[in-house]
């Protein structure tokens, strides 16, 4: 007999699939020599070794993009209700400071310029919508799922639900939780209370409370760091925290809250640190504020407000 | 082995009823093998073969309730695998095949090297190097055939080869492994 084709019949013996004939020659054939035996008991040992161990990085990287691309192409599918929905929805009902719209399979609400939208979800999930931002839900939300696809920023109180975990999808970032409190907007996740674990570039990034995962879009990377609860998630209840920031930076969150647009005559000014902290103030309270502070004047025509520099 | 069939149909019920546990279950048990099995028809570019995996695990879950598994999952998700590595090759034009039989390659000279016998002290260890440094075909043909339980035929349909080329495979890889591997005094 060939050597392949014993090699081959001893493979079968050891996966039992020999029949009784095969056996009986297999038998005559260790008898014959103590090299057939040896031959026999090698490759008996070859065949038994076990595969080798699974390697977990390799899985779970592999896992979490396929999970990323399960809620990315869910993410499309949202997309084609939204193409379809705005063709039948011809009829978009609006008013000053809410515009809200339903298709067939979702509801979508968006919240004003200037205005902070507090929501309750059909599950009894809270969400404070940042100025000029939109939610995305389908329409039986809460019963089969609770993804919720997201649009600038907005802060989630979630309820404890254990057997449906709810995502939120914001640009690059994914959000899956069972029930705690934290911030979303595009380019961050700032966890406030429990556990949240955020998917962004096929990767799983498990948050404790007090940290944050920063996307930072012309890097295309992201960041895993603590962060100031106040000063991010302040806008949901009228707080304006400034910590040590740029005026340029504190001027976009008052921007946002006021609805203004802020006008820097003398481009030093942009550069001042401030550092203040307010809490549900008319803009005129803010600014005068800043004004006590600083080296510089403000005059408001309708919505834009002009920054000047005391000479 | 029936016991792991009747725990596999009750894993791929839980699945399809949309148990994202058994999902779990389900790629961790596959996921390692595929990718290699992909890996070795698609060489390069290097991530294609993952992504590969990665879209028929995401289309296997979106289209759970469609399913229709006529023989084993196993042979489902090689099937899978294999028709959209045909896919990526009929888009770009490349015919794919395997080189019916090419020539045998020499072995890695490293691992017979007495350091080497020294670093490999356990039979065990030793023998999943020897298996890693088979040709990749060569590697594939036996880990289909002995870890994922593939007959010959069905290992010769899924990588487009004749039975004895599998055979020779095989044997081939038997040989290899025996070569280096110590004889007891």
């Amino acid at each position: 007999m060939e050597q392949q084709e014993l090699y081959l019949l001893i493979i079968r013996h050891l996966n039992a699939e020999t029949t009784t004939e095969e056996e009986l020659f297999l038998t005559g054939w260790l008898e014959e020599s103590n090299e057939n035996r040896q031959t026999f008991s090698a490759l008996q040992e070859i065949w038994n070794v076990d595969k080798q161990p699974a390697n977990n990085e390799v899985m779970n990287a592999g896992l979490n993009n396929v999970k990323y691309k399960i809620a990315a192409s869910r993410r499309n599918i949202y997309r084609k209700y939204a193409a379809a929905a705005a063709m039948i929805a011809v009829v978009v009902i609006s008013c000053a400071f809410f515009f809200s719209h339903q298709g067939n399979a979702y509801i979508e609400t968006v919240s004003g310029p200037g205005q902070v939208m507090h929501l309750q979800l059909a599950d009894g999930t809270l969400v404070d919508l940042a100025p000029g931002s939109r939610i995305r839900y389908a329409k039986n939300f809460g019963e089969k799922n609770r993804d919720i696809t997201l649009y600038g920023e907005a802060f989630f109180e979630v309820r404890k639900d254990a057997h449906e975990p709810f995502s939120v999808l914001a640009g690059k970032l994914s959000v899956r939780v069972l029930g705690t409190k934290f911030n979303v907007s595009d380019t961050a996740v700032s966890l406030v209370e429990g556990k949240v674990q955020v998917i962004a570039q096929q990767h799983a990034y498990n948050l404790q409370p007090g940290q944050q995962l920063y996307y930072n879009a012309s890097e295309d990377r992201c960041y895993q760091r603590n962060y100031d609860v106040e000063a991010v998630t302040g806008w949901a209840s009228a707080l304006l925290v400034f910590r040590n920031e740029s005026f340029a930076s504190a001027a976009a969150k008052i921007e946002k809250m006021y609805d203004v647009k802020i006008i820097f005559a003398d481009p030093e000014t942009a550069n001042y640190m401030l550092f203040a902290k307010f809490s549900n103030k008319p803009l005129r309270y803010v600014l005068d504020m800043i004004k006590a502070a600083n080296d510089i004047d403000y005059t408001i025509k309708e919505k834009n407000v002009y920054i000047s520099r005391i000479k | 082995m029936d016991q792991d069939f009747f725990e596999e149909d009750k894993c791929l019920q839980l699945f399809i009823s949309g148990s994202e546990d058994a999902f779990n279950t389900i790629f961790k048990r596959y996921y390692e093998g595929l990718l290699n099995f992909a890996k070795v028809l698609i060489p390069y570019p290097t991530d294609e073969a993952e992504d590969i995996v990665a879209e028929m695990f995401c289309s296997l879950w979106h289209n759970r309730k469609q399913i229709n598994i006529t023989n084993t999952l196993r042979a489902y998700l090689y099937t899978a695998v294999k028709n959209r590595v045909f896919d990526y090759y009929r888009k770009r034009k490349v015919i794919f095949s395997i080189p019916e039989d090419s020539a045998p390659e020499p072995p890695a000279a490293g691992y017979q090297q007495p350091d080497h016998l020294l670093m490999y002290k356990d039979v065990t260890l030793r023998i999943r190097h020897l298996i890693n440094e088979l040709p990749p075909q060569m590697r594939l043909v036996f880990q289909l055939n002995r870890y994922e339980g593939f007959s010959y035929e069905e290992i010769a349909g899924l990588l487009n080869i004749s039975v004895n080329s599998v055979k020779t495979h095989m044997f081939r890889a038997l040989k290899s492994l025996k070569a280096s591997y110590p004889v007891p005094l």
